[in-house]
């Protein structure tokens, strides 16, 4: 008994204060994925990789563009949109911290140009 | 111990700053408004909803004493949490138990996580509430007494995230239960629960009017259309 008392003495301190330890998230983190529109090339990779649907391409405009629907309420990021997009438009960022008030506020609706119009689009 | 009039916002709009404007505005003005969510809609940002950003260790510090600081007024001690598994996999209680674990340690800024409703400040809901959890989460909800706060974390309540469009999903969250806050993730990582928990006290203090709550009562249930329990 007295023993672990004094053992329990001689190791002290264990835990650490929090401003001690990494500040930021580990780099092999994973946040959210980042769209670059003037990279995008509307070939629709993305929305076929994505496991939840997250990521929706709308048919091709007359004006040769395509809308783009990425919804972080769904994405689980996962990082498939990014590993198949071929012009590297998509990157996974390392942010996290995305809670909103409001559902809309976590939809990314914007116009990319589509290259594969000929083919049909969506 | 610390001035909140040193971290006064410098740059609106900015989207990097993004969790750390809110937390400037809640402990300049402790007031969170939809203002907050600043939409930056300028040609140099690829990103123009209003997420994105991360939190560093000082952030999670003054997000959390911001969050301390409100609660202390809103509720007069703390923040109480009860957590509803709605059908989750268990990788949001995983985050939930690290938040309030001796890593993170939550419990410091006065969060804590209650065994009863009724007990409950605000009510964390997990998962995508299938059929068969419908019924509980809604009997918790009406168990709380106002204030009730419901936030819902994870991509599951919000969207249904890999459970969506299952047979035995009734979700998502906001069909069944008014949502305060959304925090998605796939989990969320404990500092993006903290900062949505923060948010979701901003919107509380909202309600708080000339001393009293504004309470929301029943009628704001939203029963599913097509569930078991409703019919």
């Amino acid at each position: 008994m007295l023993r672990i008392i004094a053992n329990a003495l001689r190791t002290g301190q264990v835990t650490r204060t929090l401003e001690r330890l990494e500040a930021q998230a580990p780099p092999a983190t994973k946040g959210r994925p980042a769209l670059d529109p003037a990279r995008c090339d509307g070939n629709g990779a993305c929305e076929a990789a994505c496991p939840t649907t997250a990521i929706r391409l709308g048919v091709v405009q007359p004006d040769g563009q395509r809308p783009f629907v990425l919804d972080y309420g769904a994405c689980v990021f996962c990082g498939r949109c990014a590993a198949a997009c071929v012009p590297g438009a998509l990157t996974i960022t390392p942010d996290y911290a995305l809670a909103t008030l409001q559902r809309d506020d976590l939809i990314l609706r914007v116009s990319v140009p589509s290259q594969v119009a000929k083919k049909g689009g969506d | 111990m610390r001035n909140p009039d040193a971290h006064a916002p410098q740059s609106a709009g900015h989207t990097a700053n993004y969790p750390l404007q809110i937390l400037h505005a809640q402990a300049a003005s402790s007031q969170v408004t939809e203002t907050g969510h600043t939409r930056p809609q300028s040609a140099g940002l690829s990103h123009p909803t209003a997420v994105g950003g991360s939190l560093d260790t000082a952030e999670v510090e003054r997000a959390g004493e911001a969050l301390q600081k409100t609660a202390w007024r809103l509720f007069r001690r703390s923040l109480h949490i009860r957590q509803v598994d709605a059908g989750s996999c268990n990788g949001c209680e995983f985050e939930v138990s690290a938040l309030m674990g001796p890593y993170y340690d939550a419990q410091r800024f006065g969060i804590d996580i209650v065994a009863s409703p009724r007990h409950a400040d605000l009510l964390l809901v997990t998962g995508p509430v299938t059929r068969h959890l419908h019924r509980a989460l809604l009997d918790t909800y009406e168990a709380m007494a106002e204030p009730r706060l419901v936030a819902a974390m994870g991509v599951c309540p919000i969207n249904g995230g890999v459970f969506a469009r299952s047979y035995a999903v009734d979700g998502p969250l906001d069909r069944i239960l008014p949502v305060d806050v959304y925090i998605p993730g796939c989990p969320p990582r404990p500092q993006a629960l903290l900062h949505g928990l923060l948010l979701a006290l901003g919107r509380a203090e909202q309600r708080l009017v000339g001393g009293r709550w504004l309470t929301r009562g029943s009628g704001d249930l939203v029963p599913t259309a097509g569930s078991r329990f409703t019919r």
